[in-house]
């Protein structure tokens, strides 16, 4: 399916000896899944919430590091019903275990993704005004439609108050098109 | 800045409407294809202790500006592919010049010093210059780090975006985005691919 299709189980299985090697207790399974763009959406719109967050990151990339526990504030905190948070690493394939390793230190388990494929097709298909530059997020609504997209770092109140404003003109929207 | 080169990085939170939806979008946007280039007269500080300028480094077919980093990995990645480049195609009669626009002072390895020490250990034989203040940046638009701007012999561009299509493998390239634009400037014919997307590191605006 696809060149990173074995690395998340060799990733997860150097993970837990990595813990029993330093008397660490694993946080819980961490799978990073490879994923093209189109698959990355069908996730998105199987998430039952108003607002997706979708952040792309790199674990070697300064500012996707710093802003990195902002967003997991902000999903710790928000409803899930009205906005929900992933992560998807560009990170290189040799830089995968760097990636395990930050994901690990934040508390991360269970899925988290990393691009696979070309990135010039993979960026267009996000967003056609992507210069490509990381970090980078994007805000999708509940039909998997993109309604907010930016470059560059957040803060958690910056982040909050996007989608706070990109939620409010998508009900907006929904109910302005329940009334026509 | 100008207002219209604010305008163009859309420093503010933008909205525009797209089939329907609302897309609030914050996006650096570079020069467009038959854009002139900026700031052509600008001295700026060369690794190599002298001073130069994006005129003078200008070749007899064209002039290629590349935003560049000593720390991020995928400038690491096309370093070697850019030098590469650089070499053949000077003789042909492009000049090469690679920006740094990173803020050393919030990020240290992107000093001065450091640039010195790549010249030195990686062999560049073209200009890498300091960018202060970030002004070539923002006058070109520039937002990550590779990030080429080939502009013919006139000062209008004709190519904007990456090397090629595998940054990470150089034996998986298909397509070589930069040396088929800069075969297609020297022959005088169509650039067929003028812009391409690549990810890459922001640049650190000073």
């Amino acid at each position: 399916m696809n060149r990173f299709s074995t690395s998340p189980r060799l990733l997860l299985i150097g993970m837990l000896a990595l813990a029993a090697c330093t008397g660490q207790e694993p946080v819980g399974d961490l799978v990073i899944e490879p994923v093209s763009a189109e698959e990355l959406m069908d996730e998105v719109r199987a998430i039952d919430s108003d607002i997706v967050v979708v952040n792309f990151w790199a674990s070697w990339c300064l500012p996707c590091r710093a802003e990195f526990p902002e967003f997991i504030r902000f999903s710790e905190e928000a409803d899930p019903g009205e906005a929900q948070v992933r992560f998807v690493s560009i990170d290189f394939e040799e830089d995968l275990p760097h990636a395990a390793e930050f994901l690990r230190e934040h508390g991360i388990s269970g899925t988290t993704f990393v691009k696979d494929g070309k990135d010039g097709p993979f960026i267009s298909a996000i967003y056609s005004e992507w210069s490509g530059a990381i970090p980078a997020t994007a805000l999708y609504d509940r039909d998997g439609d993109l309604v907010g997209f930016w470059e560059g770092i957040v803060t958690y109140d910056q982040l909050a108050e996007r989608v706070r404003t990109v939620r409010q003109s998508t009900e907006s929207v929904s109910t302005n098109s329940t009334s026509l | 800045m100008t207002f219209q080169q604010t305008l163009r990085r859309v420093a503010i939170f933008a909205f525009a409407i797209v089939l329907g939806q609302t897309v609030a979008a914050q996006t650096a946007q570079p020069l467009d294809v038959g854009a002139a280039l900026p700031l052509a007269d600008r001295s700026m500080q060369n690794a190599n202790g002298s001073a130069t300028t994006f005129g003078q480094v200008m070749g007899d077919q064209g002039l290629a500006v590349i935003f560049w980093s000593n720390t991020c990995p995928w400038v690491a990645k096309y370093d070697e592919r850019v030098r590469d480049l650089a070499e053949e195609y000077e003789a042909a009669g492009i000049g090469f010049v690679i920006v740094n626009a990173n803020d050393p002072g919030a990020y240290p390895e992107e000093n001065f010093a450091t640039m010195q020490q790549r010249v030195s250990s990686n062999g560049y034989d073209f200009p890498y210059v300091v960018d202060e203040g970030s002004e070539a940046a923002k006058a070109f638009g520039a937002s990550r780090t590779p990030q080429i701007f080939l502009f013919d012999t006139s000062n209008a561009l004709v190519y904007e975006g990456t090397v090629d299509d595998s940054p990470s493998d150089p034996s998986g390239v298909e397509e070589e985005f930069f040396r088929d634009a800069m075969n297609q400037l020297i022959a005088g014919t169509e650039i067929t691919v003028q812009k391409t997307n690549a990810f890459g590191c922001t640049i650190k605006f000073y």
